[in-house]
């Protein structure tokens, strides 16, 4: 077999997977894939109305300026909460077929990215008149690559934990909501004391969720570039980690799940 | 190498399994695993260094007790685990072992679950629209193909599975007990699928408990016994080695019934047996109450001391009638000539009607090893004579029973 055609065939593979994920998530739901939609907006709601109403945090436009932390942010939980099952949930399948075990993390990646980039453009279209259209936004796409790579990378890691010691999936929920009360999703950057950056930087999601702000919102502080470089630097090698971890021990899968 | 499909050197596969788990239930033995340096590991050698060969074209069937291996040797030819040491080679597409319907999905449709299937075995979308009305028609789901499996029976979900399985392009076939579910009228098209296979000239791997297939359609047999093989060689040679080994375990009578087949060391061969009537007509239908004459020809491969030949007589759901030797009647000679034939006469024979599976076989004098068993391979159709057809009788047999009233 040619490798383009064994390249054709995972891509294909990789398609199928990601759709099924997609399909399974509103499955006998009546409301189907407006969840994905509805679920951000509902959240954005609740938050909101604490946020200005309750802890009054006063930020222009919060809103929209929580949603588009939000959105990244649920794309990286929803990834890691699902791909910590991926493998397990699959038992049947790679017990029987032989598989690249690199298609079941990345499909939960990118059924999970769809999602992602449908609230995403629904966001840009809704809020156009509040969004500042200019060059800044050419680095919208760099932005998700690495944001692409890092859940690649987190995914990639859990799956592959979860396989050998399943007790991770049971902290799992305690961790993601530690991690998401120290990444400036409901409350700016410029709100976390001097004394917290080294925490800040050395979390790649505090750059990438920054960095949207930064591209879509007006009146954001600027970061500097070498914070950018840094912290895309480290999310490669984070995702260098985590799969050269994924690849040597995926070979076990079929015979511990 | 081109006639060779697979080929097994040396071939080891461990397990690990770590103790810790059981009893991580329970905190305190849970926090110490976690601690102690050492984890109370077991290493479970599964294969211990198998060597085999299927060729191109082969139908090889695998028995064996549970956990013996088999799977594990099929999960080896299919590349879903690596071997611990030694290695595998093997030349061509392996089909999958898709059986019971791994991968499906409860939600999805049959018709979802055959595409997403289809792209898991590698099918591209076009070739799958060509496949699928073929994989619902052989399957027998046309009614049912868009609703979610999760209401398909076990028996559906596994036709699915077996369809799909087969409709994909390999050169060599795994088979792993799939047999045993489903019904007779689905069991019977598997297989005669199957054998459509093998008429194509593809290679077979057929793992069973079902020793009946396993002579019937295999070339040749590998007895796997605590992950080493025990023996290798013609179907009947080795079920008969494995059936003995077994007997010796546990009361088999299950696994024999209805088992045809034969056996034997051939040092004195039954070459032909036939029926006869008192015409000296070759039959195989007689009239109750008719003389039936069975001649065994046989032949002497190697000399051997008082052989006794035998006859038994089974109904067609296997339950034992009547059987007697030689012996029995004082006929055993101490040696025979090289070739010859010996017959015996059911005088007046009193079966009812039915049909009747005879087994013809001859023994050393102890009656402990077979040279050579036909096991219930000869059927006799016996119906009822003329003066009879008013008359209804029930069980195999027309015993005399004489009425009066006193």
């Amino acid at each position: 077999m040619g490798s383009k055609k064994f390249l054709r065939q995972y891509f294909d593979l990789l398609i199928g997977l990601s759709v099924k994920e997609l399909k399974i998530k509103f499955k006998g739901a009546c409301l189907g894939f407006l969840w994905t939609i509805l679920n951000p907006l509902l959240m954005m709601l609740v938050l909101s109305i604490i946020f200005t109403k309750v802890v009054r945090i006063n930020i222009e436009k919060y809103p929209l300026f929580v949603l588009c932390g939000l959105l990244p942010w649920n794309f990286l939980t929803s990834s890691i909460i699902r791909s910590a099952n991926i493998i397990i949930e699959n038992a049947s399948l790679i017990k029987k077929v032989p598989l690249p075990m690199e298609i079941f993390p990345l499909s939960v990646v990118f059924s999970n990215l769809i999602n992602f980039l449908i609230c995403m453009g629904l966001l840009v279209i809704f809020f156009a008149f509040h969004i500042e259209i200019s060059v800044k936004l050419l680095l919208l796409p760099v932005i998700i690559l690495l944001q692409l790579i890092f859940t690649a990378g987190m995914c990639f890691l859990f799956s592959c934990i979860t396989v050998f010691f399943r007790d991770v999936n049971n902290i799992l929920n305690i961790l993601l909501m530690l991690w998401f009360y120290l990444t400036p999703v409901i409350y700016p950057l410029e709100m976390v004391p001097e004394k917290f950056y080294i925490l800040c930087s050395i979390n790649p999601m505090t750059m990438i969720i920054h960095s949207y702000r930064e591209v879509l919102l007006k009146n954001t502080l600027l970061l500097s570039p070498y914070f950018f470089i840094f912290s895309a630097l480290l999310i490669v090698a984070i995702f260098t980690i985590s799969y050269s971890i994924f690849s040597h021990y995926k070979q076990f899968f079929s015979e511990v799940v | 190498m081109e006639n060779v499909a697979v080929e097994a050197k040396d071939l080891w596969k461990k397990y690990k399994f770590r103790y810790s788990s059981v009893h991580s239930l329970q905190l305190k033995s849970g926090i110490y695993n976690l601690f102690k340096k050492k984890k109370a590991e077991c290493n479970f050698y599964v294969l211990k260094g198998i060597n085999f060969v299927v060729k191109r074209g082969e139908m090889l069937g695998i028995i064996g007790e549970n956990g013996s291996g088999k799977t594990t040797i099929l999960k080896l030819i299919s590349k879903i685990i690596q071997p611990t040491k030694g290695y595998i080679r093997v030349n061509g597409k392996v089909s999958p072992l898709l059986e019971l319907g791994a991968g499906f999905h409860p939600e999805f449709s049959g018709a979802e679950n055959i595409f997403l299937n289809g792209i898991i075995l590698g099918l591209r979308k076009e070739e799958m629209k060509k496949l699928f009305d073929k994989i619902v028609e052989f399957a027998e789901l046309q009614e049912f193909i868009n609703m979610p499996i999760k209401y398909y029976s076990s028996g559906m979900q596994m036709r699915l599975g077996f369809a799909i399985a087969i409709h994909v392009e390999f050169d060599i076939l795994l088979i792993d007990e799939i047999l045993a579910v489903g019904d007779r009228a689905f069991q019977e098209k598997c297989l005669s699928k199957i054998m459509d296979f093998k008429k194509q000239n593809k290679t077979i791997v057929f793992v069973s408990h079902d020793l009946n297939s396993i002579v019937k359609y295999c070339d040749r047999t590998l007895w796997i016994k605590d992950g080493k093989i025990e023996l290798e060689g013609g179907c009947e040679e080795v079920v008969f080695h494995y059936l003995n080994y077994v007997k010796d375990k546990q009361d088999f009578d299950h696994l024999q019934l209805g088992f045809e087949s034969r056996w034997g060391s051939k040092e004195i061969e039954i070459v032909d047996v036939g029926f006869y009537d008192i015409d000296g007509k070759k039959r195989e239908i007689f009239y109750t109450g008719e003389d039936i004459i069975v001649r065994y020809r046989y032949r002497v491969n190697k000399q051997v001391e008082k052989p006794v030949f035998g006859m038994s007589i089974h109904t067609e759901d296997g339950i034992l009638i009547f059987g007697t030797n030689t012996k029995n009647a004082n006929m055993v000679r101490d040696y025979l000539e090289e070739a010859g034939v010996v017959e015996y006469k059911i005088p007046t024979n009193s079966f009812n009607e039915g049909t009747y599976l005879f087994s013809a076989d001859v023994y050393n004098y102890e009656l402990t090893f077979p040279y050579d068993k036909h096991n219930r391979m000869y059927r006799v159709k016996i119906i009822k004579s003329k003066d009879m057809t008013s008359c209804s009788y029930a069980g195999p047999l027309i015993v005399p029973c004489e009425w009066r009233y006193l």
